[in-house]
């Protein structure tokens, strides 16, 4: 994570073939020793790889959609169709980017790499933002199964559109306010000319995929390490505390790295939590979890990663403790 | 990250959509109903792999032609993935190594004790002793309305054994919502079960222990009948 992007990508072809070498080697020495070793075998090793792979396989078809979508928006969209659509003015292109968010159908996965299309267009990193924090929350798909997770109250679903889309445009605001260009690794501005467009799309399909796959792997791991060692009943000791409630289920969002259009059924699951809290799960899974913090380190680079995450959490956090406090 | 290296990634993650789907074993991970999805990722990745070695292949042939760098449109080699791309090796690595399973009781007693509200009344039984229902209804059911649509009533469940350390063991279903990772597992007390060891799937015959209640949503459950069961092909339930 954090590493200049790979260098030795463009060298001359007898060095190309050392890296597929190596690399299938030592898969393969690690499959062997692996197996050798007996791993499988030892306890929560199945329960670990069976919730790994879970994340995984549950993430692929969103994140093929999203690098598709991400592709297809550098490639085929006009240079200042994101320039004619959006405001002039940041502060307002905010609130139209959250609103936007409510059109792209998916879970998180997708929205890193459509943000990072949306800004190799041209699009202010405010209302790019903005839109990766708010889609994966406020889609239809999502509200509608916050809708039937929560059939005793349909304000659940309010709260959470609601919260989530002012917690996405305070941050975006917060971005106009204080951000600054260096903090970001902005992609650069991809200027399409007409022959090229299928190959673009095709290099970005690709090149997306293993970009943001890598780290939706590497949050997998983590999750998946945290789910086996630390079980998450410890949390209900703490859950008859208000406060401490509403952080313990947004920590634990942060955590289970569970998809946005799945997470309302867990957070109806908690029971024993305050109806503010299990909004305060909903509101910052979506938005701040292992995975997305990873993928938005290798998208964005580890200083604005260092920076988002914190700042998108608690802005996640205030935002349902007020909503849940008028709503609830 | 040469092209070389991009379809070892882009067929190691292939490979493990094609195995887990040709197997059946995708159910162990999401819910059935992403099918269609994990398909057409699928076909996507497959497709990936053609184009990048279609350009692989024009591209070792201009560089014999001219010796020189691919300086194609689009780029080429422009874009460089970072290393964490080849992490994407390791999900077949994890399905090479550990035999895919659905979660099991290493997993039942240690997620979140919660369990999710139950709401409404539920219809009466259908007629006719027993009655086959599943794990988390038996449970809904013995929660709701103190139990009525269960009493006097002979089930039969079907779920794996988990070992409890206080006491006899669970029998025991996890409900997905959308994947493994959101598991939840829905447990009912055995009384008079037979002694099983952990992760055998069974299917019990009995009756709703009326006094016991539902403490921390865990029925309990008087075994009448026993007999072995095949791990059903869809493990988790809802």
């Amino acid at each position: 994570m954090g590493r200049p992007p790979d260098v030795d990508g463009g060298r001359a072809a007898p060095r190309g073939l050392l890296l597929p070498a190596l690399l299938l080697v030592g898969a393969a020495l690690v499959v062997l020793g692996l197996r050798a070793a007996g791993w499988s075998a030892a306890p929560g090793i199945a329960a670990f790889a069976t919730v790994f792979l879970s994340i995984v396989i549950q993430a692929t078809p969103f994140l093929v959609l999203g690098v598709l979508l991400s592709a297809a928006i550098v490639a085929f969209v006009p240079a200042d169709l994101a320039e004619r659509a959006l405001p002039r003015n940041r502060a307002l292109a905010v609130p139209v980017a959250g609103a936007a968010g409510i059109l792209l159908p998916g879970c998180e996965c997708a929205s890193v790499p459509v943000a990072n299309g949306l800004m190799r267009k041209g699009v202010t990193p405010a209302a790019a933002l903005t839109f990766l924090l708010a889609a994966p929350a406020v889609n239809p798909i999502v509200l509608a199964s916050t809708w039937v997770a929560f059939p005793d109250d349909h304000r659940m679903a309010l709260a959470r559109l609601v919260a989530s889309l002012g917690a996405a445009m305070v941050v975006g605001w917060l971005w106009v306010a204080f951000g600054r260009t260096s903090w970001i690794r902005l992609p650069a501005r991809t200027n399409t000319t007409d022959g090229a467009r299928w190959l673009i799309f095709r290099h970005g399909v690709v090149h997306d995929f293993l970009h943001a796959g890598g780290y939706l792997v590497v949050g997998g791991l983590i999750s998946a390490v945290i789910n086996v060692v630390l079980p998450a009943h410890w949390v209900d000791s703490l859950a008859e505390q208000v406060i401490a409630g509403v952080l313990v289920l947004a920590v634990l969002a942060v955590v289970m790295c569970i998809c946005s259009e799945a997470d309302a059924f867990v957070a109806a699951s908690f029971t024993q939590f305050s109806p503010t809290a299990q909004l305060a799960f909903m509101v910052v899974g979506p938005m701040v979890d292992l995975k997305l913090i990873a993928m938005q380190a290798g998208f964005f680079g580890r200083d604005f990663a260092l920076r988002f995450a914190p700042t998108v959490f608690i802005c996640a956090l205030i935002a349902s403790v007020v909503t849940g406090w008028a709503l609830l | 990250m040469t092209r070389a290296v991009q379809i070892i990634l882009l067929a190691a993650m292939l490979g493990v959509l094609l195995r887990l789907l040709v197997r059946g074993e995708y159910v162990y991970y999401v819910k059935p109903s992403l099918l269609p999805a994990l398909i057409a990722s699928a076909v996507v990745l497959a497709l990936m792999i053609v184009f990048v070695a279609k350009d692989a292949w024009t591209a070792a042939d201009e560089e014999h032609d001219h010796a020189g760098h691919d300086h194609g449109p689009g780029g080429g080699h422009a874009h460089a993935e970072p290393r964490a791309a080849l992490l994407l090796a390791l999900p077949l690595i994890v399905v090479l190594t550990v035999a895919p399973a659905p979660l099991g009781a290493f997993s039942a007693t240690r997620g979140s004790g919660g369990t999710a509200p139950v709401s409404g009344s539920f219809a009466p039984l259908p007629a006719g002793d027993p009655v086959e229902l599943a794990v988390p209804d038996f449970v809904d059911r013995a929660r709701s309305d103190g139990g009525s649509t269960l009493i006097g009533r002979e089930v039969r469940l079907v779920g794996f054994v988990t070992p409890n350390p206080d006491g006899p063991w669970w029998l025991t279903r996890f409900v997905v919502s959308c994947c493994a990772a959101d598991a939840t597992a829905y447990r009912v007390l055995t009384r008079d079960g037979p002694p099983l060891t952990a992760d055998t799937w069974v299917s019990l015959t009995g009756r709703w222990v009326e006094a016991a209640g539902a403490p921390d949503g865990i029925p309990t459950l008087q075994v009448v009948e026993h007999e072995l069961a095949q791990p059903p092909s869809n493990p988790y339930a809802g």
